[in-house]
């Protein structure tokens, strides 16, 4: 087709279904209760239809019943037609037996939703082709929302009212896969024991902020866990926005080469990865690379991302991948805010973190975000982060549902650590839980390897 | 049930016009709009009568 060629085509519509419906909830005004939640002005492409439903629900609303008399004053007094008669009448003349309701319902879920996609690909089209937009990439992540915005109203067919016997169904299947050792019945375990036992694993739907200094090891940690989810067949998406792919790839590999030891002595060394391997470390080198390539981790490396780009990445790898389990950012303070914002830093901020948050309710799927802390915790005698410590902190505290920091005493006191032999002992503070308690835990860091150890599995 | 819907709707219009020209007053059309909201519930005599205290001339024209 040519680009210049006009597509002209009409949106689909069933003006037969609309008069359906709408003659059954005037004959059985009851009847709105059962759709009003599915079904909404927009869904009747007539627009004296539209307005004969928003005055029926208005009605309902005010009175509990529906007579054509009060429908057909309301048209009058809205002057839309000088016969509210001639509009009426057809709907008298509809087939209006009760089980046409729900068939005709269907019918008018159905053609909005394609009217719905049919508009946001003419508006992707719009976008795309208009000169002022030059950036590829921030076209193709609107173009995205759109897509997924249609996609996503089709579906919002109104079952936020759940009741108790469904909400009840799913904590017992949780009951039961947790009674049979599924440690991923109630949260997303991360295979730290004293972490999933504070969290009980991590909850869909959530953000959780790890923060730390520079240096006490939140990228590694985070690495860990992801390589711990993927070794289950869950897929991971990790967004760098320091690191490359390659830096990545290199401390998981590096992280599972500590596993392979022959007595006390590591096969592969760091140093020596970092080098050339005898045959017998290559060796080894290669096990590992072939236990991880099937790991269903993907990262994005890409500096100077928004949180707009971001949501456009993680909404199409979750369409493409259903059992997404965990998404990380690694981290907030590289996020590029959004242009020409004349709002405080500390604004924007909360801004890109309340959006953060409502990214993983949307995907269902909980999500780590890496946070720096400000420099304010260096000039305090006790270095162990508070929350005022979060940098910028404005409303990450209110909008995360889990706030852990890492605290390594060894980073400030390496010759004390040295002596009480507490080198690489890191503590993990959960200074906030919405749906658990707060405390500390404590891991083991092996930074060259940048692995971490639980100790209460060692 | 249509066509008793659709004898209201038609004689709504009619009663509307009467409005417009004068020969019915507005309380007088909202009474007969609240007389044909409960006409299920009455006989013919029943309506013939409520008509005739709403408007007699209407209920003369309809006879």
């Amino acid at each position: 087709m040519n680009l210049t060629e006009q597509l002209t085509y009409e949106l689909p519509m069933d003006l037969s279904a609309e008069r359906q419906i709408l003659g059954i909830l005037i004959k059985h005004p009851a009847q709105v209760d059962r759709v009003v939640d599915r079904l909404r002005p927009a869904h009747f492409m007539d627009p004296a239809h539209r307005r004969i439903y928003e005055i029926i629900l208005d009605i309902y609303n005010k009175q509990g019943r529906i007579s054509y008399t009060q429908i057909y004053n309301r048209l009058h007094a809205d002057s839309i037609t000088d016969s509210p008669a001639e509009l009426l009448i057809p709907l008298t003349e509809s087939f209006v037996a009760l089980s046409e309701l729900e068939p005709s319902l269907e019918i008018l879920l159905h053609k909005e939703g394609i009217r719905r996609l049919v508009q946001a690909c003419d508006a992707v089209k719009a976008l795309a082709l208009d000169p002022k937009n030059e950036d590829l990439e921030l076209i193709q992540a609107k173009a995205q929302e759109r897509i997924f915005a249609a996609t996503q109203s089709i579906d919002a067919t109104g079952d936020d009212v759940k009741n108790l016997l469904e909400v009840l169904n799913k904590c017992y299947i949780n009951l039961l896969r947790r009674r049979e050792g599924d440690l991923d019945a109630y949260g997303l375990s991360v295979r730290f024991p004293s972490i999933d036992g504070m969290t009980t694993g991590f909850k869909k739907k959530d953000l959780i902020i790890l923060a730390a200094r520079p240096s006490m090891g939140k990228t590694a940690l985070v690495l860990n866990m992801a390589a711990n989810v993927a070794k289950r067949d869950i897929p991971v998406l990790f967004f760098s926005l320091e690191m490359d792919d390659e830096q990545i790839g290199d401390r998981i590999v590096l992280s599972e080469l500590f596993a392979h030891k022959e007595g006390e002595q590591h096969l592969v060394t760091s140093h020596e990865y970092q080098g050339r391997l005898s045959d017998e470390q290559f060796m080894v080198t290669q096990k590992v690379f072939n236990e991880l390539y099937h790991l269903p981790i993907s990262i994005v490396d890409k500096r100077g991302m928004t949180v707009p780009e971001i949501r456009a990445k993680a909404r199409k790898f979750k369409a493409e991948n259903g059992n997404l389990g965990l998404i990380v950012i690694d981290y907030l303070q590289l996020i590029k805010p959004p242009d020409n914002s004349s709002r405080s830093w500390t604004l924007i901020v909360g801004e890109m973190v309340r959006e953060l948050r409502d990214l993983a309710g949307e995907l269902d799927v909980p999500i780590i975000l890496l946070s720096q802390l400000n420099r304010g915790v260096e000039s305090r005698e006790n270095k162990r982060p508070m929350m005022s410590d979060l940098r910028d902190s404005g409303n990450i505290e209110e909008f995360a549902d889990v706030i852990m920091f890492l605290y390594r005493d060894d980073y400030y006191n390496p010759e004390k650590a040295r002596a009480e032999g507490t080198e690489g002992l890191v503590e993990v503070i959960f200074a906030k839980q919405r749906k658990g308690s707060t405390g500390t835990v404590q891991l083991r860091f092996i930074k060259e390897y940048t692995r971490f150890i639980d100790e209460y599995t060692k | 049930m249509g066509d008793l819907n659709r004898t209201k709707l038609i004689f709504l219009d009619t009663c509307r016009n009467l409005v417009e020209l004068g020969e019915l007053s507005k309380e007088e059309y909202f009474e007969i709009c609240d007389l044909l909201d409960r006409l299920e519930e009455l006989d013919n005599e029943e309506f013939k009568a409520e008509l005739r205290r709403i408007s007699k001339g209407l209920s003369d024209l309809i006879g």
